[in-house]
């Protein structure tokens, strides 16, 4: 329901109780704590990069570059927090978290804050359950005689009817959002008729010789013999 | 001499002049927000057994109580503090956490007060800005190494495992 309702946004809880004074996740815990923040988009995460990346010394006076985890995960909070149910406000301006509500936002206790931050990140993980069900499937759609894959993991599915949908329409990961469905179903079911024609057509020509008659078939070919128009 | 008061509006004006934020100023800190009053407390329960101090598990006879005060840690000093105990391994193409290096910042930054310099004044604590001395980690230094660890794995329960 709530990917329905906003597919941009992820919603973690941690169950937290009181302990010394302070609220510290604890699964058992009767209050909840809900945080909403925004999908880590790949524009998100260029930015977060860009600015966490450092380059380090390797062998013989190479460098390569890493990016600080740590400040990383900071970056998250900052760029990605929008709301929470605690009572620390939370301000954002021009995308950003401002920076007094960041000073009071990091003030909360660590390892709550760190725990919404787990969770938002296992939101956008792949995992390796994931990743070997795209390699079983990405073989057989890849192999040369492929008629696709049936039951098609998520991988899949984005990458087959983004790349196609890109090729043919022209339209991208958002305008293929606002697509009508009746009009999605239509053209699926158009490519693959599309693709089965082209199957078809190249089992047909399999037997056949690759050079081509243009001549028809039984016949002498002789130079067309005009027509009489009358004065 | 009467103490003389400042309109809240002056000091308002005065706060908005400096850039500073109005609200931040005056609004205390709320619930889940970390203040240096926000400590918790570890008992450790330590018997003599043949010259030396052993860790019991609860109170009991011949048990000595003692405890170490310390503070919750922020989000952002728990990034500023694993950041530097972070490095990493270009060969491996790893980031490696020192938990020593880590454990031992955590212990100079976040112990308030103990009750080991009750009976002995050499281990007294003392902070500058905030952070224990040098004199004074030497004094955590100086513990029983198994009274050390206990400290320790009783800090990172509430630190790294909630409690």
């Amino acid at each position: 329901m709530e990917l329905m309702e906003a597919p941009d946004r992820v919603r973690v809880r941690v169950n937290v109780s009181c302990k010394w004074g302070f609220y510290l996740p604890d699964k058992e815990g009767e209050e909840e704590v809900e945080a909403v923040f925004k999908v880590l988009t790949f524009g998100d995460n260029m930015v977060i990069e860009k600015v966490c990346a450092y380059r380090v010394p390797v062998h013989r006076g190479q460098k390569v570059t890493e990016y600080d985890i740590q400040e990383m995960r900071r970056l998250f909070v900052k760029r990605n927090l929008l709301s929470w149910t605690l009572p620390v406000p939370v301000e954002r301006e021009n995308g950003w978290m401002t920076k007094e509500s960041y000073q009071r936002v990091s003030r909360v206790a660590a390892p709550l804050l760190d725990t919404l931050i787990d969770q938002f990140e296992d939101h956008m993980a792949v995992t390796k359950e994931d990743e070997e069900q795209m390699s079983r499937q990405a073989s057989v759609l890849f192999s040369k005689n492929s008629s696709g894959v049936t039951d098609a993991c998520e991988g899949v599915r984005l990458f087959c009817t983004l790349g196609n949908f890109w090729e043919k329409f022209g339209l991208d990961r958002h305008s293929i959002m606002d697509l009508p469905y009746r009009e999605y179903i239509i053209l699926k079911m158009m490519q693959s008729k599309e693709s089965e024609s082209i199957k078809r057509e190249s089992r047909s020509n399999k037997a056949r010789s690759q050079t081509k008659i243009i001549a028809g078939h039984g016949g002498r070919a002789r130079p067309s013999q005009g027509i009489v128009v009358g004065d | 001499m009467a103490k003389k008061t400042i309109p809240k509006r002056e000091v308002l004006e005065v706060l908005e002049r400096k850039g500073e934020r109005v609200d931040e100023q005056l609004m205390e800190a709320g619930e889940y927000e970390v203040t240096p009053e926000h400590t918790f407390t570890i008992d450790i329960y330590l018997k003599v057994k043949s010259n030396r101090w052993i860790v019991m598990e609860g109170a009991g006879k011949g048990v000595v109580q003692e405890q170490v005060v310390m503070r919750m840690w922020t989000y952002d000093e728990m990034v500023d503090l694993k950041k530097r105990a972070t490095t990493y391994d270009p060969l491996k193409r790893i980031h490696m956490v020192d938990h020593d290096a880590l454990n031992r910042m955590k212990l100079q930054k976040f112990i308030v007060s103990w009750t080991f310099d009750k009976k002995n004044p050499r281990l007294k604590l003392q902070h500058q800005n905030g952070v224990l001395t040098d004199e004074s980690w030497n004094a955590f230094a100086k513990l029983q190494t198994n009274i050390s660890n206990h400290i320790i794995d009783e800090m990172n329960s509430v630190y790294e495992y909630n409690g």
